[in-house]
């Protein structure tokens, strides 16, 4: 039996346990790309619209969030844009998910060796989860430039950007499987895949700031530098991820080669045989299994939000560059520091909205955590004792208060100091943290959601992830398709005000988001005392 | 208060369209060591969540020392630990600190008994729960279990993955307990630990109690196989009592006869043999296992025990 006997085989297992996910990824990524084309093509239906569109972005500044984008005076351009921040994330997260899936969470979970004891080859789960998630991405990839090409953006130009697409996806798969190799737990090759997207993210966005080499050392910068839909555009940097992709798989074939199943490569020390005083306590106990996540999320968050925040000087300095623009701002009158208010605000408010984002999803993360105690009959334990199940989940669910107050607070004092250093002005470190306090209702909500599904629908728990999705989407897309206000202000993102530093938060959103969301607890706690425990 | 420390009265529970019970009884007396058995999916798993007021039940009733499983739950649970059959440990914890934050839930934890619960099923209570092998696990809940004092210990297949070794301790510290007093609900499939410890079983089976009472007892009930040659045909005909005879001869001539009889009927079935000339006689008692096989594959004849 050869070490990659039952290729086959596995690959049909993992299309049979994770179809549902792949397909989901593939349309949804399609999907979004669908959606921006159909609006963008309603609303930029003539040349001269689609010239402006560069002058309506305000400059330069966002190249941070979205890379340098080449010809976005065309409509290819503009729809790459548009779609810019969906791709920087929604890629390299489908790659983790989808590799992660089939490689440490079926070896975790003992499902692995139950098949490598049958007549499966040693290598071949990995190969299966490769390819499966290799063609997943090129798929999803294909998919998104044929869309463009539907709404009469430039063929060969969406092809071009498709692929491109397709190989950040595929950098993503090569290190998620390398990642599967070395730590033992999905857990940590999430984290590890996270990480390494949001710092290729944060590289791209400083690269193209400056317009500097930096961005090739990005997996995101080389889909821009295909320069897809300028004059320059060109195909040989396709090879890079390709050749990433390759050289990542090679290296994790050579890991798996020198492991056991089960194992990883770094491994477990020994540790003390007596729980202390602290860890006895509930709360001890829900903070000991929060504290990871809790300061894992809150340096990735102050790590873009420092990134972004010093861009602040550079992002004022393109803008008012442009002649357009800085006429605009000049001729109001006003002194340099007024100017910088008003290009700064929106860009400002939208980094509290990411630091928002961050913030919900651990919530949706941390109370989906207490599925986790559901299905691992721990919960069965502790309720088994002299602890009501109401005392039980107000336990865990005031550390994941804490610990989204902590991610928060540390992500907006990141952002606000770093901004205040680049512009020598520290006002902006109390406006912004009173920007990000404006934002606190959305994770309420969300802790309302998620705390409702754990006590009357847990088998529903993925809901909360999909409502996440649409959220955040709505928020990113929604302003920039002209939607009408009512359906952008179904985003929490957007009720809680469209730029809190600039124009305030909104009193009305906040008090409904508030208030709904403590509904909600409120429903959870009640539907947990009903449910049955275990359900599964 | 009553001497039933479990009372449960035609049990019902369904899932969706799963009927998991479907009118089940059970008793449990203080002081006694309880086996409580059936096949995989017959409800022991389902019928412990109820009794410990983590699941509601459909109909019927069910007492926990005399209370409400479901609206007493927390002051009920201060008088029982309880074992679930497949736990999965906090992964980045020790197993030492495991059995520190399980005795917690559980009560009160003697630390003598703790160390030397550790020392005699050969445990290491500083390497990670992840890194323990499934029968070690095990171990880590049965130790914070069996080192406190409650009054009831509600063990749900806890032996699953142990060694024969660690299932002799198993026994010996279970049956040192029973000694101090304290009841034990054990659910199991092991046979041999069943008939070392419980006092009396409750077999079930399809959510229904098939049979209860004490070993003796469900030996009384089921049949005993003869085997015999006799130099006579003896007449077993229409005896009372005496099923599934076969008869034949051989190379001697002499008569071969096998048959299954009622323990009533056994001696009279002897006398018969006796009368035609035994040359061979064997009597075999019902083994365990074949009366859980009878139980467990629903042999109908047992029913009559309960
Ligand atoms: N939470 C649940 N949701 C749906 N069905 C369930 C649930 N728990 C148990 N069941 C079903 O109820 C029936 C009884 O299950 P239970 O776990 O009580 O059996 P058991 O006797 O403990 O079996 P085993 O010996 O395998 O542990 C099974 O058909 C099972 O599938
Ligand atoms: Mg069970």
């Amino acid at each position: 039996m050869s070490a990659v006997h039952g290729v086959g085989t596995m690959t049909g297992i993992a299309w049979r346990t994770g179809w549902k996910g792949l397909v989901a990824w593939v349309v949804a990524l399609i999907g979004v790309m669908v959606l921006t084309g159909s609006s963008i093509a309603a609303l930029y239906d003539t040349p001269e619209k689609v010239a402006g569109y560069a002058a309506s972005l305000g400059g330069d500044a966002i190249a941070v969030l979205n890379g340098r984008i080449a010809g976005l005076d065309t409509l290819g351009g503009v729809f790459a844009n548009e779609f810019g921040f969906v791709m920087s994330f929604g890629v390299p997260v489908m790659a983790i998910a989808l590799t992660a899936r089939h490689t440490r969470r079926d070896e975790e979970t003992g499902r692995l060796e139950l098949l490598l004891a049958a007549r499966v080859g040693r290598y071949a789960p990995l190969v299966a989860a490769a390819l499966l998630a290799s063609a997943a991405v090129v798929l999803a990839g294909l998919g998104i430039g044929a869309a463009m090409v539907a709404f009469d953006a430039d063929a060969t130009g969406s092809v071009r950007y498709g692929l491109g697409v397709a190989g950040l996806g595929l950098v993503f798969v090569g290190l998620t499987a390398v990642a599967a190799q070395v730590v033992e737990h999905n857990r940590a090759v999430w984290g590890i895949g996270l990480a390494l997207a949001v710092a290729s993210y944060l590289v791209r966005g400083v690269g193209a700031l400056q317009e500097s080499a930096l961005v090739w050392a990005s997996p995101h910068g080389w889909v821009d530098e295909l320069r897809t839909f300028g004059d320059d555009a060109r195909w040989w940097p396709l090879a890079l991820p390709l050749a990433a992709w390759a050289l990542l798989l090679v290296l994790a074939f050579w890991l798996r080669g020198r492991r056991d199943v089960g194992s990883a490569l770094v491994q477990p020390r020994r540790a003390t045989p007596r729980a202390s005083r602290a860890l006895r306590t509930p709360v001890g106990l829900a903070w000991h299994q929060q504290r990871g996540a809790v300061i894992g999320w809150a340096v990735g968050g102050a790590a873009l939000m420092a990134v972004f925040g010093s861009l602040a000087q550079e992002i004022v300095d393109a803008v008012l560059d442009n002649p357009a623009l800085g006429g605009f701002l000049g001729a109001g009158g006003g002194s340099e520091e007024q100017a910088a208010e008003l290009v700064l605000s929106p860009v400002m408010s939208t980094f509290l909205m990411m630091l928002a984002m961050l913030v919900t999803a651990y919530v949706v993360m941390a109370v989906g955590g207490l599925r986790r105690e559901e299905e691992s009959a721990r919960m069965e334990v502790e309720l088994s004792s002299r602890r009501s199940r109401g005392g039980w989940m107000a336990t865990h669910l005031a550390i994941v208060v804490v610990g989204a107050a902590v991610i928060g607070a540390v992500g907006a004092l990141a952002l606000g100091g770093t901004a205040a250093a680049s512009l020598e002005d520290d006002s902006w470190v109390g406006e912004l943290l009173a920007g990000a306090a404006a934002y606190a209702p959305t994770a309420v909500i969300f802790l309302g959601l998620v705390v409702a599904l754990f006590g009357w629908l847990p088998r529903g728990f993925g809901l909360a992830w999909a409502v996440f999705a649409v959220a955040a989407l709505l928020a990113y897309l929604g302003p920039g398709l002209g939607l009408p206000d009512a359906l952008l202000d179904a985003s929490p993102y957007l009720a809680v005000g469209q730029d809190v530093v600039g124009e305030g938060a909104s009193a009305s959103g906040a008090v409904v988001l508030t208030v709904v969301g403590a509904a909600l607890v409120a429903a959870g706690f009640v539907g947990l005392r009903r449910r049955d425990v275990p359900v599964r | 208060m009553s001497d039933h420390l479990i009372e449960i009265d035609g049990l019902r529970k369904t899932f969706g369209r799963t009927t998991a019970l479907d009118g089940l009884d059970l008793v449990v007396d203080r002081g006694e060591v309880h086996g409580f058995l059936g096949p995989n999916g017959a409800g022991k798993s389902t019928t412990i969540r109820i009794l410990l007021g983590l699941m509601r039940a459909d109909g019927g009733s069910a007492r926990l020392f005399g209370g409400d499983p479901w609206a007493d739950a927390v002051e009920l649970h201060s008088r029982l630990a309880y074992v679930p059959g497949d736990v999965t440990l906090w992964p980045g914890l020790t197993g030492g600190q495991c059995i520190d934050i399980l005795a917690r839930a559980h009560g009160q934890i003697d630390e003598s008994r703790r160390a030397e619960l550790i020392d005699r099923f050969d445990l290491d209570p500083s390497k990670r729960s992840r890194d323990y092998s499934k029968g070690n696990r095990q171990k880590v809940s049965l130790v914070a279990a069996l080192a406190t004092d409650s009054e009831l210990l509600v063990l749900d297949e806890p032996t699953s993955g142990l060694d024969p070794l660690m299932e002799e301790v198993f026994q010996q510290v279970v049956g040192e307990r029973r000694e101090q007093g304290t009841t034990v609900l054990l659910s199991s499939h092991i046979l041999g630990e069943v008939e070392a410890l419980a006092d009396r079983v409750s077999i079930i089976r399809a959510g229904r109690t098939v049979t209860t009472g004490t070993l003796t007892d469900l030996r009384r009930h089921t049949h005993s196989t003869v085997r015999a040659v006799t130099d006579q045909r003896p007449a077993l005909e229409g005896m009372p009592g005496v099923s599934d005879v076969e008869t034949g001869t051989d190379d001697e001539g002499r008569h071969e006869v096998h048959a299954s009889a009622e323990p009533d009927a056994v001696g009279r079935l002897v006398g018969v043999l006796h009368d035609a000339g035994i040359h061979t006689l064997t009597v075999t008692p019902p083994s365990l296992d074949d009366l859980f096989l009878q139980a467990y594959a629903g042999d109908e004849t047992l029913v009559g025990a309960r």
